[in-house]
């Protein structure tokens, strides 16, 4: 089963979507040409609007692409926000508590540190699966709340800094991951984010690790009898999709906020299941799919003030793009897991 | 059909990037919790709003979802150029517009309750000892026991001045009642505890219970209710809560930010720190006959305990002492008392 990159489809379901999302805002009466200049101005139209596209891109990059690498080995790792967090909360205390170092190794340091939290709370789910046969739906999406309210305690109690705000203290500026579009929010953690896409892409389709994931994803029975050890290989794309995940939430710490503040995330790792499924399970398309809800995010903020269009319906619009490209496709790809399951 | 959209889009780019010059309008980001929650969000809006129908200005608002987004929100409404004013409501957009202040120093900028020490930011604070002073009047009125029971959020500077107001405001109303030492929950969001510690007051024989401890306060006012005691409110008018709830201290959020939407229009605006109290009307109570419609109309609800006249005349008679300087508010050592 190939699954390239077919991108008219998906520009003419982009356009779908815009097209009914315009009908929504007319008929909940607002101007519909009016409030599409304002979101599209609001994500490209200025150096900042560009900076606030790219920055919200981020961290569902690097979810998305965690996503997928555990999707494609036939796991359906929901808990995606949970291994953001802590990789988050590890990158954090990495940026606070370890002194001496200079800039590029602490700031790679704190970086790498957040994507191992990441991938040991991944690891957890992970062997839940393999050896006791708990589902991964349930153990990581319990997972995710253990690990938003642990982080949430911690930044609420014993290593909140001083002041009214439930936040840590700020990282030492070694750990910082430089700005790359002053005065905007955007940081490296973009590039980063672009090249692990690409990283992903090598991985799954020129190695044997990845082959063997990919194999494991799409027949697990056949796999075995191959001689390929399912149970390793689903640990370690659980472990590698973890990693992904605590990257993001560590890039968002070091690049945006410069410190852990409760709350920060609203849900970049579910938003990362969605822009997975709209990037069609691709790594490169994960980019594009990204942006795109990059784009709805920063130019959503625009509309809102620009034309009183609640957020909301910006979310909607959200919702319809996801519905016009992913579900026609989730559905057709389940089936065929289903079919292929009811042959063996 | 592809490229016709493609042109179309393209089209629509190029024409909204011409901007035209409007009048300037009113921006104001509001805090996470967003409308709805009838209390400083809403009571901002209500001040924006006056000022929008008074001056004839624009007004846009938006209604960030998690503290990340006030930077983002700050920079788009102050790089627009549009906004005569932008105000910022609650004290965690502060980190942010010190930021953004500093890079459109001639943006005029406004925060509710906390200070930015920026030129170009006004910075909203309230007295918040004095309304202490006036409800701890009425609570030693409503007593019956004598014992009046405080739940503070937490040990901070912000909300002792809110208690020693208070404890001498009882002194004050001289009918004999006391003030429990203040309990703490440690947390402005844990209504459980603050349940839990209104309930051990209460045990104590408190028969009035105030809290001024964010969400954790309401937990005080369910126990109150519970057990058949009166509660106060504190910020906004609470008292639509219950029936139990006779009075509420409030915060004039949209009176100062009214006031400072105004000044900028009329070009009166100054950055620095403003704190007022009683004499400007910033801060109040909602049994106050000149509050009590506002409150009621907005809420939609009506006071049901009737508050002692004796009482209400000596919260009068306070405010008026209070404004003249005849009063003066005792205040924790941070905040100059």
């Amino acid at each position: 089963m190939k699954r390239g990159l077919r991108l008219p489809l998906e520009v003419f379901a982009v356009g779908l979507a815009f097209l009914f999302g315009m009908l929504v805002l007319l008929v909940a009466g607002y101007p519909p040409l009016q409030a599409l200049f304002a979101l599209f101005r609001g994500a490209f139209g200025t150096r900042n609007a560009l900076g606030q596209t790219l920055t919200q891109a981020t961290p569902i990059l690097f979810t998305s692409l965690a996503f997928l690498l555990g999707f494609r080995s036939g796991i359906f790792n929901i808990g995606v926000e949970g291994q953001f967090l802590v990789g988050a909360f590890v990158a954090a205390l990495s940026g606070i508590f370890i002194r001496g170092l200079s800039f590029p190794v602490h700031a790679l340091l704190a970086l790498f540190l957040g994507g191992l939290g990441g991938a040991i709370y991944a690891l957890f789910p992970a062997l839940l699966k393999v050896y006791l046969g708990a589902h991964e739906v349930i153990t990581t999406m319990m997972l995710s709340y253990v690990a938003l309210y642990l982080t949430s305690y911690f930044v609420n109690y014993p290593l909140k800094a001083p002041g009214w705000v439930a936040q840590t203290e700020l990282v030492a500026s070694s750990a910082r991951l430089p700005r790359i579009l002053p005065p905007t929010q955007l940081s490296l953690a973009f590039p980063i984010a672009i090249g692990f896409a690409f990283l992903v892409f090598w991985f799954l389709e020129r190695t044997v690790p990845g082959f063997s994931i990919k194999a494991v994803g799409m027949n697990p029975e056949a796999s075995e009898s191959r001689g390929i050890p399912v149970r390793k290989y689903q640990v370690l794309a659980f472990v590698l999709s973890g990693f992904i995940a605590g990257i993001g939430g560590g890039g968002e710490i070091l690049g945006v906020h410069g410190r852990f503040v409760d709350g920060f995330s609203p849900g970049y790792g579910w938003d990362g299941i969605a822009v997975s499924l709209v990037g069609r399970l691709h790594p490169l398309g994960c980019i594009f799919a990204s942006v795109l809800f990059g784009m709805l995010r920063a130019g959503g903020m625009v509309m809102t003030r620009v034309t009183k269009v609640p957020l909301d319906l910006s979310l909607i619009i959200q919702a319809l793009v996801i519905l016009f490209v992913a579900a026609p496709f989730f559905i057709r790809y389940l089936g065929g897991l289903l079919r292929r399951r009811r042959m063996l | 059909m592809k490229r016709v959209l493609l042109f179309a889009m393209l089209f629509l780019f190029v024409l909204s990037s011409f901007g035209f010059a409007a009048p300037k309008k009113i921006g104001i980001i509001l805090a996470t919790g967003g409308l709805g929650d009838k209390s400083f969000n809403d009571i901002s809006y209500a001040g924006a709003l006056r000022a929008k129908e008074e001056l004839g200005v624009e007004l846009d608002y938006v209604e960030p979802k998690a503290i990340a987004e006030y930077e983002g929100y700050q920079r788009d409404f102050a790089a627009s150029g549009e906004y005569e004013i932008i105000v910022c409501v609650g004290f965690d957009q502060a980190d942010a517009l010190n930021k953004i202040a500093q890079e459109f120093p001639e943006q005029k900028f406004a925060i509710v309750d906390m200070v930015v020490n920026q030129p170009n930011v006004a910075s909203l604070l309230f007295k918040a000892n004095e309304g202490g002073f006036l409800l701890g009047i009425a609570a030693a009125y409503m007593t019956k026991t004598g014992k009046i029971g405080i739940v503070g959020g937490m040990d901070i500077p912000l909300i002792r001045d809110f208690f020693l107001g208070f404890e001498e405001g009882v002194k004050w109303a001289n009918t004999g009642a006391v003030v429990l030492p203040t309990v703490y929950v440690g947390g402005w969001a844990d209504p459980t505890k603050g349940k839990e510690l209104a309930l051990s007051l209460i045990d104590q024989e408190c028969d009035v219970i105030w809290a001024a401890a964010g969400k954790s306060g309401l937990g005080a006012l369910e126990a109150a209710k519970e057990r058949g005691v009166y509660a106060m409110g504190v910020d906004a008018c609470q008292c639509y809560l219950g029936d139990h709830i006779f009075a509420s201290l409030t915060k004039r959020v949209d009176i100062a930010v009214y006031e400072t939407i105004k000044g900028a229009f009329l070009g009166t605006f100054q950055g620095g720190i403003f704190e007022k109290g009683v004499a400007e009307g910033w801060i109040g109570n909602c049994r106050f006959p000149d509050e009590e419609p506002f409150w009621e109309e907005r809420f939609g609800f009506k006071h049901s305990v009737e508050l002692p006249k004796e009482a209400l005349e000596k919260m009068l008679e306070a405010r008026e002492k209070i404004a003249q300087g005849e009063i003066r508010v005792p205040r924790p050592p941070e905040f100059g008392g």
